[in-house]
């Protein structure tokens, strides 16, 4: 490897690692896609390609051991092209093993490969081998377990001698017909670099090509294309500008003509006198004008269409840089084809992946996000949810079961479905492991709808499967699949037919990074209210509010909804308006009380470009996200569900908006007061019932955020609270809370399924002041530590 | 905040000390001449600074402290959070920047009158932590030799004293150099 570092200071390893990439990808489809449909020449050609660049660039490295397993891969390719040796799919899976050896070498360090080399010599021999002998027999179509092989047994032979498919033809499309001729280990890393680029030429033509630009190099680019908008629309001043210029030359025209006309008056009244001067110079001062008006049209007209058409530009181009965040839901997905062939084969099931909606263009970030909880749902369909194919012909069923994967978009959100026909969910067994595991009660768990029943499944460690095994087993539950929908404020549900088969539904946002709100001035400053939580705007006339019970309201169709005034939760002043009609936001709704927030305005709906809050700030209040308006003003988008969640707690406090009442944590009579944060219900009801039999008084909050407007809106002696939870995590809220004097020595006590030591260490160094496993609820040792911190309960 | 405070009792320590000496001629007057001196002090490596107007005052800043200059952008209150030191978020070329208020940090006095057409951003700190502040106006940029700033008097007013790393004399003002660290160090205070 002494010749690495090669040009440009990328080290020639790294030029293979990126050829090897795309070509890996190639292989892996073209071998899928060759396997379902066998002799299509046309499939065979770019697959020979492949292997030959990739022989090619190995070479150039001198990585003997890819020369050599390259060249038999391509050596096997032209044998099926022939047709002498059709692939067979026992003949796939060596050649995908190939594969993944290519693939291996990609993520190997520069200084790891002399010993990769190594090691890996004598495996990639054996296949080598493997790949000269006769393709092993293939299995029955569908029938018994057919496991991956073990690294294969040499073929019969020393491997010099070998069959080897007749001399290579010349194969059209590359270069040296030299290169084809078998070469002995080669020499050295020596052969003309130029090699590279020419093969390069000769890749299959792609109809778009992929670069890789870093992501925040991306966000920049975008805030700077979104900014050369503005300054673009400012422009337009500019034009205005210039037909004031015209309008006070016309002004100078006007003036010029009356004093022309004065100079007549005055030569006819004193006649004979010499004139003509003045005549002369008036004359010369009217053409400059006339030139001036002619100049000043031209410019203004010119500068007009420029500025048009940089308008135009800047938006095209801020559209576009936009539109690079989106990738095809295909690309995201380009893995799982192979991956369902070889779990299947490796299990004996028959299994059709279907692909629909490859093209559904999906924000890169989600694209990324969605990698690991479709490949857990995928494997646990492949794993629990179809059947062997003789389960299958027993209840009737095709013999081989299909999976499918689809994503479209509905309504502004991305709906993606993972779907098996396989032998799916008895809702009754999950009811009596909910039981079994204390998680309910008895009478409790026996009035769970199936709908209920099936969100214990995206618990942290809840199975059904009583067998663990090596696929989809490993601890790893689909809370993997809940969490990084939370991550992106989506939701997931799962529905499931016993015997029928299941079906995952996962309602994500389409991006990250544009909202469609409305603007509103609230206190004076503008704010963006996402569109899709906006059940309703009102105008409604002072006269329409009515108090009860202390509350404003209004009529809604026929339904009170309470108003209060958005600038008080958001900490502003009200503006002192005396106008006659209220502009009330009406949100919530499905399965929240409607509430009204009455605004300053509302004056428009945009398209906003929606950047993260600073991190410096950590979580603000009721607010999402921020982002700068078309005109360049920055301004904050409001997370609704907060502020609902907000409003609800101070109604419910009895404290009257604009009062902001709360009780004194002095003058309270009762039992001690407990708040419990966690995002499974379940988890909260065991907490609550545990510490409500022993008679303290409790409340509850789904996740930080709200347990944190819930501890600011009331008075506590004691949080409990879960780490992994949406919008704002225990650490999270642990942390904000000893930023406020008020909270400083609150005693908290994590409960958590994490029970690592690193994760102890981090609750502890956030400000807790005590770390429990949810095995704490079995044992009294929750208990006894709320004894421990706050005492008894009265 | 203590730092000119013990720099003056370190001084006077000195004072204390020299006084012990016996004195002879020679030292005499050396140290009549060393008198005679202005006080300079400290050798700084201020290579530039940029002068700004708050007020009537002008205030200066290292230029390397600074990032960069742009016209005023108007803060967006950040709710909950926001406060007089904490202004809110302004969107300095597309980027949106925290802004905090320098006359809140240096305890400087509000102007009666409307500000005006000159008034600037100032850019201070790293990429990832910058902070953006409004000025008057923005004066230029000076040159200056190191031995020309001088410690800041004793009188300077505390509020401010924690954030003065010098006084420098430019034509018949004296302007006082704002400590860029310091000053980033105040601002972020203003997030706790």
């Amino acid at each position: 490897m002494s010749d690495s570092g090669g040009f440009a200071g990328i080290s020639l390893l790294e030029l293979f690692k990126l050829e090897a990439e795309s070509h890996c990808a190639a292989l892996t489809s073209g071998l899928l896609a060759l396997e379902k449909n066998p002799g299509d020449a046309s499939t065979v050609e770019p697959l020979m390609r492949a292997a030959h660049s990739i022989k090619g660039a190995a070479r150039i490295i001198g990585l003997d051991v890819i020369v050599s397993l390259a060249h038999t891969m391509e050596e096997c390719f032209l044998a099926a092209k022939s047709g002498k040796e059709p692939l067979t799919p026992p003949r796939v899976d060596q050649l995908l093993r190939g594969v993944d050896i290519l693939g291996d070498v990609r993520s190997l360090a520069e200084a790891d490969l002399p010993a990769w080399t190594t090691a890996q010599s004598g495996r990639i021999e054996q296949l080598v081998a493997a790949l000269k002998a006769p393709p092993p027999a293939a299995p029955a179509a569908t029938g018994t377990p057919v496991p991956i092989p073990p690294p294969v047994a040499p073929a019969p032979g020393p491997e010099l001698s070998a069959p080897v498919p007749a001399a290579p033809a010349p194969i059209p499309g590359t270069p040296k017909p030299a290169e084809q001729v078998p070469t002995a280990p080669a020499a050295a890393a020596s052969p003309a670099g130029s090699e590279t680029p020419k093969e390069a030429k000769h890749e299959p033509a792609k109809t778009t090509a992929n670069v890789r630009v870093a992501s925040d190099v991306l966000n920049r680019m975008l805030f700077l294309a979104g900014e050369s908008s503005v300054e673009a629309a400012r422009m337009r001043a500019l034009i205005e500008l210039s037909e004031t210029v015209r309008a006070r030359e016309r002004g100078l025209e006007t003036a010029i003509e009356t004093l022309r006309e004065h100079v007549r008056v005055a030569e006819r009244a004193r006649a004979g006198e010499d004139t003509a001067r003045v005549d002369l110079s008036l004359q010369a001062v009217m053409d400059e004008t006339g030139r001036l008006h002619g100049a000043i049209a031209e410019h203004a007209l010119r500068f007009e269409e420029t500025s048009r058409r940089v308008e135009d530009l800047s938006d095209n181009l801020y559209r576009e840089v936009l539109r690079s965040r989106m990738r095809p839901f295909g690309e995201g997905i380009s893995g799982f084809p192979r991956m369902v062939r070889d779990i299947a084969r490796e299990l004996g099931k028959s299994v059709e992946l279907r692909v629909d909606g490859e093209h559904v263009e999906v924000d890169r970030d989600i694209l990324q996000k969605l990698d690991a909880p479709l490949t857990h749902m995928i494997r646990n369909a492949l794993d629990h949810g179809v059947e062997t194919a003789a389960e299958r012909a027993s209840t009737a069923k095709p013999p081989t079961a299909t999976i499918r994967l689809a994503a479209r978009h509905q309504s502004g959100m991305l709906v993606i479905e993972v779907q098996d026909d396989g032998r799916g969910i008895d809702a009754e067994s999950v009811r009596k492991k909910v039981v079994e595991r204390k998680m309910v009660d008895e009478t409790m768990a026996a009035k769970l709808t199936k709908a209920e029943l099936m969100e214990f499944l995206f618990l942290p460690g809840f199975s059904t499967k009583q067998a663990v095994t090596q696929l989809s087993g490993r601890g790893v539950g689909l809370d993997v699949v809940m969490s990084m929908v939370q991550e992106v404020s989506g939701t997931v549900t799962l529905e499931s037919e016993f015997g029928k088969g299941s079906r995952f539904v996962l309602k994500l946002p389409v991006t990250r990074s544009v909202l469609r709100a409305a603007l509103v001035r609230i206190g004076g400053q503008l704010f963006g209210v996402p569109l899709a939580r906006l059940h309703r705007v009102a105008l409604i006339t002072r006269a329409e509010v009515k108090p009860v019970q202390g509350r404003m309201q209004f009529e809604l169709d026929g339904e009170s909804v309470g108003i209060v005034p958005a600038s008080e939760l958001l900490g502003f002043e009200a503006p002192a308006t005396e106008r006659e009609t209220l502009s009330v936001l009406v949100i919530g709704g499905k399965h929240d009380e409607l509430c009204g927030l009455a605004v300053d305005e509302v004056l428009s709906e945009e398209d906003l470009v929606v950047r993260p809050l600073d991190p410096r700030l950590g979580t603000v209040a009721h607010i999402a996200s921020a982002a700068i308006r078309a005109d360049g003003v920055p301004l904050f988008v409001i997370d609704t569900d907060d502020l609902l969640r907000t409003v609800k707690q101070l109604l419910s406090d009895g404290s009257m908006l604009g009062v902001a009442a709360r009780k004194s944590a002095g003058s309270r009579h009762g039992p001690k007061r407990i708040l419990v944060v966690d995002d499974s219900i379940t988890v909260r009801e065991v907490e609550r019932q545990l510490l409500q039999r022993r008679g303290y008084h409790v409340e509850v909050a789904v996740d930080g955020k709200e347990g944190y407007n819930t501890l600011r809106a009331g008075s506590f002696d004691l949080l409990v609270t879960d780490v992994d939870m949406p919008r704002m995590t225990g650490i999270e809220l642990i942390r904000a809370l000893r930023r406020e004097p008020k909270f400083e020595h609150l005693p908290v006590i994590i409960v958590s399924y994490k029970d690592r030591e690193e994760d102890r260490m981090m609750g502890l160094e956030a400000g807790a002041s005590a770390y429990l496993t949810k095995s704490s609820f079995q044992d009294d040792s929750l208990l006894r530590m709320v004894e421990d911190l706050i005492g008894a309960p009265a | 905040m203590t730092q000119p405070a013990n720099q003056h009792q370190e001084s006077g320590a000195a004072l204390l000390h020299l006084l012990d000496r016996a004195l002879t001629p020679e030292a005499l007057a050396e140290s009549t001449a060393d008198a005679a001196k202005p006080s300079e002090v400290r050798a700084t490596t201020l290579s530039g600074l940029v002068l700004f107007r708050m007020g009537i005052e002008t205030l200066a800043l290292p230029a390397k402290s600074l990032r960069r200059a742009t016209p005023y952008a108007a803060p967006t209150r950040i709710p909950h959070r926001s406060s007089s030191l904490l202004r809110g978020l302004c969107n300095i070329r597309g980027e949106l920047v925290l802004c905090a208020d320098l006359r809140t940090l240096l305890g400087l006095e509000r102007p009666e009158t409307e500000a005006t057409e000159m008034r600037r951003m100032l850019v201070i700190g790293p990429e990832s932590g910058s902070w953006a502040f409004e000025v008057d106006a923005l004066l230029g940029i000076e040159r200056i030799d190191e031995s020309g700033v001088l410690t800041p008097p004793i009188t300077v007013e505390q509020s401010r004293g924690a954030y003065v790393r010098g006084i420098v004399l430019i034509g018949t003002e004296k302007v006082s150099v704002l400590d860029g660290e310091r000053v980033l160090a105040g601002f972020k205070a203003a997030l706790a």
